[in-house]
């Protein structure tokens, strides 16, 4: 039995990637002032889609919001008021250990990003990230002027614009900047996902969307604040604590937001240096190092048919457990293993499925910055944006343990060959009879720009931010309250 | 364990950290994991330094090499302990080692992965495993190896390492992946003609005994002992291995520390006869674990090094019971039901309580670079294979 969904509550970008709306525009935005910010807020939450989309009309334009920590503070609720963030979202992508965690080194350093870095948020903070899409660079912009976002984010909406970042593809174009297939593999959600979905991707809903059950029936921990504080009941009222504390969290997810730089000639040029340019063999290897084809056809189903549909619906145990077929370190065997991790087959699929991801990304492309000289790209890659309801579980887990992880299922040293933190010293095996080959020196492919963590909150939880007032709030509030009364994070 | 004099925690650890940077220990041949740890006052019980060596043979060479390697730096270490003979190590081992001895405390469960593998005979695997790949991929930019079959590839292989110029030689090992194997499904069958009748008729009176300490310990709240570590995050993802040292309290009752008592001779029984083959239940990634009751039986003392972040496959890691049979018996743990049910399977509780226990261990010193438990015991089973065919 599946629970209930309050689809009305959820963003809709938990539900779909509005694939039919070919612009985005990523919008970094930071409070000045944080009353004129609520009252802005309160006028734009209508406009946010929820994810009672996709239903019968397809939305012309999107919008969701999400906020980091310090967002959700500047907007006026203080830090030690809310409780049950997790600390990953809390001390986000910059603190220490992260760099390791997520391969930020070298030249994807912080002190390299175009925003979000610890040096950057010293004068330029991220609080607020809209997320708006449409057909055109002309729709998004209206929509965006609708929004008060254009031209210009001015003052008098108590906002400030830090970074903006567009994202474009052509109509049914879904490639990826490396020339690849991108997007085929997403977790099917339950209680969001339309009902063609097979079994075996169905993945429980709280995996995605705090409030309901994860896969092993838990919750993870829903952010709340103590009732007073919503004197007019926007929130709905904490599952585990009813009568005391105010659900902030639920329906709401963790965004993850990097800019990510792909390096296409140098990927290239590398796999003409290792293929000696054979045309056959140079498509080979670049599919090899993905796991599946240009097309998106995965190794797996067709390893000797470049042009084969894209598909998804494949393990590895069955047909390729040695990695014969698709080489056992490939991007999308260590993004998702599935049945291959070392031990049974049916335990490794319900691990792999403790560790996914929604991924929402959209390519980016900045044409050369010079008036009449010849037209090129100057940098190109990927708005990458993950949604998941634990970032240590489900995004750092990826990124740290299967990712960027030189002994990964039993490889010596090896790396992810297309997005890992790889410096020219780790190398890429391709699992062959009698022996293995392995290719050297793989240099680094994509680096980071910028980015960070976010919530994506609920719509209740956004009508109440918008709605708050700090001095209401503390008349309504009886005195002191007991912080030892708070439940523990 | 030795207790840090008063006001000297903090130039100790800084002497940790210098001490770590250099680690006096590389050269060590007898030595597996290392670590110091600081762990702080509880109970009334002042601020203290644990020592945590795994080593190879007698204890008495063990702390030889010790004193040979690094005997300045333990001067200076002990040197902020009480009781220390100053300047021992370097001018006078046998009072140093007479002092460790007397401060040292005994292992109430102990597991090792790689059972009966001293540090020589994995070293040496890691060295042929590296010559055998390097001799490989020559083999590989040969024309016409397409053709051959694996049994040609080996033959090559061991062709190879006949050759009286390839070093390192394989040396034979005392055990091996299938004595071990072996001897795994020997002693899981005896073990359970044992166990399985004692847990049908035990199980259910402690199952419902401790469902009633459950009832009644559900009304106390067991306050914090000590602050959290500011730094436990950082300690925790210290690079692709990493150490893990909890301090818990058990709860204040009889029939509490029977339990853990029971739960810990459990985990000694099953360590060192049936999780032989490198994986300790369902886990694949710990090197050495060990238990120990200190404080006349008061706290339990966890220490552990382990491959990946301390995070990697907590889900995997919570499942087995056997977690909440020992650390169900410990104040601020996630509640327990018929000690097997909920408990470390409430993931994020139980994850926020290990940040509680954590205590960062300002020096480590793991021997076998970033190799993981699982790729030694394939290097291992090469070399064994390799070493018989010589």
């Amino acid at each position: 039995m599946s629970e209930k969904v309050d689809r009305k509550d959820i963003q809709g970008m938990l539900a779909s990637g509005y694939n039919h709306l070919n612009y985005a525009r990523f919008l970094f935005l930071r409070v000045v002032d944080r009353v004129k910010a609520r009252a802005w807020l309160a006028k734009v939450v209508d406009k946010v889609t929820t994810a009672e989309y996709p239903g019968k009309h397809k939305p012309g334009n999107c919008l969701n919001l999400a906020l980091t920590f310090k967002g959700i503070e500047a907007m006026g609720i203080a830090s030690d008021l809310i409780c049950g963030f997790s600390h990953e979202f809390e001390s986000r992508m910059t603190r220490p250990e992260a760099a390791q965690i997520l391969g930020d080194n070298g030249p994807s350093d912080q002190a390299n990003w175009e925003f979000g870095s610890i040096q950057t948020e010293r004068d330029r903070p991220l609080h607020l990230l809209a997320l708006l899409y449409g057909d055109s660079e002309d729709s998004v912009r209206n929509f965006a002027r609708a929004c008060e976002l254009y031209p210009i984010v001015a003052a008098n909406i108590g906002l400030e614009l830090v970074y903006r970042q567009d994202a474009s593809h052509e109509r049914d174009d879904l490639n990826e900047p490396f020339g690849f297939r991108d997007g085929i593999s997403q977790p099917a959600v339950e209680g969001l996902a339309g009902k063609s979905s097979k079994h075996r991707d169905l993945i429980k809903t709280g995996e995605f969307v705090l409030g309901y059950k994860d896969g092993k029936g838990l919750k993870s921990t829903i952010a709340s604040i103590e009732n007073w504080y919503d004197p007019e009941g926007y929130l709905a009222a904490h599952p585990d604590y009813p009568n005391d504390r105010r659900a902030f969290g639920l329906n709401g997810s963790y965004l993850v937001f990097r800019k990510l730089s792909q390096n296409v000639r140098a990927f290239w040029d590398y796999i003409d240096l290792q293929s000696g340019a054979d045309p056959q063999r140079r498509e080979l290897l670049a599919a090899r190092l993905i796991g599946r084809w240009r097309s998106g056809a995965p190794l797996v189903l067709a390893p000797d048919n470049p042009g084969a549909e894209p598909a998804n619906d494949f393990l590895y145990a069955p047909t390729d457990p040695d990695g014969l077929a698709c080489p056992i370190g490939a991007h999308i065997r260590r993004a998702n293993p599935r049945d291959s991790l070392p031990n049974w087959p049916s335990q490794s699929l319900a691990t792999s499925n403790r560790h996914r991801i929604i991924r929402r990304g959209r390519k980016y492309l900045t044409p050369i910055d010079s008036e009449g000289g010849k037209p090129g790209i100057q940098d190109q890659g990927l708005c990458f944006i993950a949604l998941n309801a634990d970032l240590l579980r489900q995004f750092e887990f990826i990124q740290y343990t299967w990712l960027n992880n030189p002994q990964f299922n039993g490889l010596d040293n090896d790396k992810d060959p297309v997005i890992g933190d790889n410096d020219g010293t780790y190398q890429f095996t391709v699992q062959g009879m009698p022996l293995n080959c392995h290719l050297q020196g793989l240099p680094r492919f994509v680096t980071m720009k910028g980015g960070g963590y976010f919530f994506l909150p609920g719509l209740r939880a956004l009508r109440f931010l918008a709605n708050y007032d700090p001095v209401v709030a503390a008349q309504a509030a009886p005195g002191l309250t007991d912080a030892s009364a708070r439940p523990q994070r | 364990m030795t207790e840090i004099l008063a006001g000297s925690a903090s130039a100790l650890q800084g002497v940790l950290l210098a001490a770590q940077s250099r680690d006096p220990f590389r050269p060590a041949k007898l030595l597996h994991y290392a670590a110091f740890v600081i762990i702080p006052q509880i109970d009334g019980i002042p601020t203290r330094l644990v020592f945590e060596t795994n080593y190879d043979g007698e204890l008495d060479a063990h702390l030889d090499e010790l004193v040979k390697l690094a005997g300045a730096d333990l001067d200076n270490i002990y040197g902020n302990c009480k009781g220390y003979p100053a300047a021992s190590a370097v001018a006078k081992p046998q009072e140093f080692k007479k002092y460790l001895i007397e401060n040292s405390v005994p292992s109430t469960a102990f597991y090792v992965a790689l059972q009966g593998r001293s540090r020589v005979d994995i070293d040496n695997a890691i060295e042929v495993y590296n010559t055998a790949t390097a001799y490989l991929e020559t083999l590989c930019n040969k024309p016409g190896t397409s053709k051959l079959n694996f049994d040609d590839v080996w033959e090559e292989l061991v062709a190879h390492f006949k050759n009286p110029v390839t070093t390192p030689r394989p040396i034979p090992s005392p055990v091996s992946q299938r004595q071990l194997k072996w001897r795994f499904r020997l002693n899981a069958v005896l073990l359970s003609l044992v166990a399985i009748p004692l847990a049908i008729v035990v199980l259910p009176i402690l199952l419902l005994m401790t469902r009633f300490y459950e009832w009644l310990e559900s009304g106390i709240t067991f306050k914090r002992k000590y602050p959290v570590n500011p730094q436990v995050y950082e300690y925790m993802n210290l690079g692709r291995q990493n150490h893990m040292c909890t301090l818990a309290t058990i709860k204040p009752s009889r029939f509490r520390l029977m339990m853990i008592r029971l739960g810990l001779f459990a985990t000694k029984i099953l360590a060192s006869k049936v999780f032989i083959l490198g994986h300790l239940d369902t886990i694949t990634t710990i090197h050495f674990a060990r238990w120990s009751l200190i404080d006349n039986d008061r706290h339990v003392l966890f220490l552990t090094n382990y491959d990946g972040s301390w995070s990697s496959y907590i889900d995997d890691f919570s499942d087995p019971p056997h977690l909440n049979g020992v650390w169900g018996n410990t104040e601020r743990f996630p509640p327990t039901r018929f000690m097997l049910w909920q408990g470390a399977r409430l993931i994020q509780q139980f994850q926020a309580h290990v940040v509680e226990e954590f205590q960062p261990a300002y020096f480590f010193h793991r021997p076998y670079g970033d190799n993981t438990v699982q790729n030694l015991i394939r290097y291992l089973e090469l070399r064994d294979a390799l070493a018989r065919e010589l």
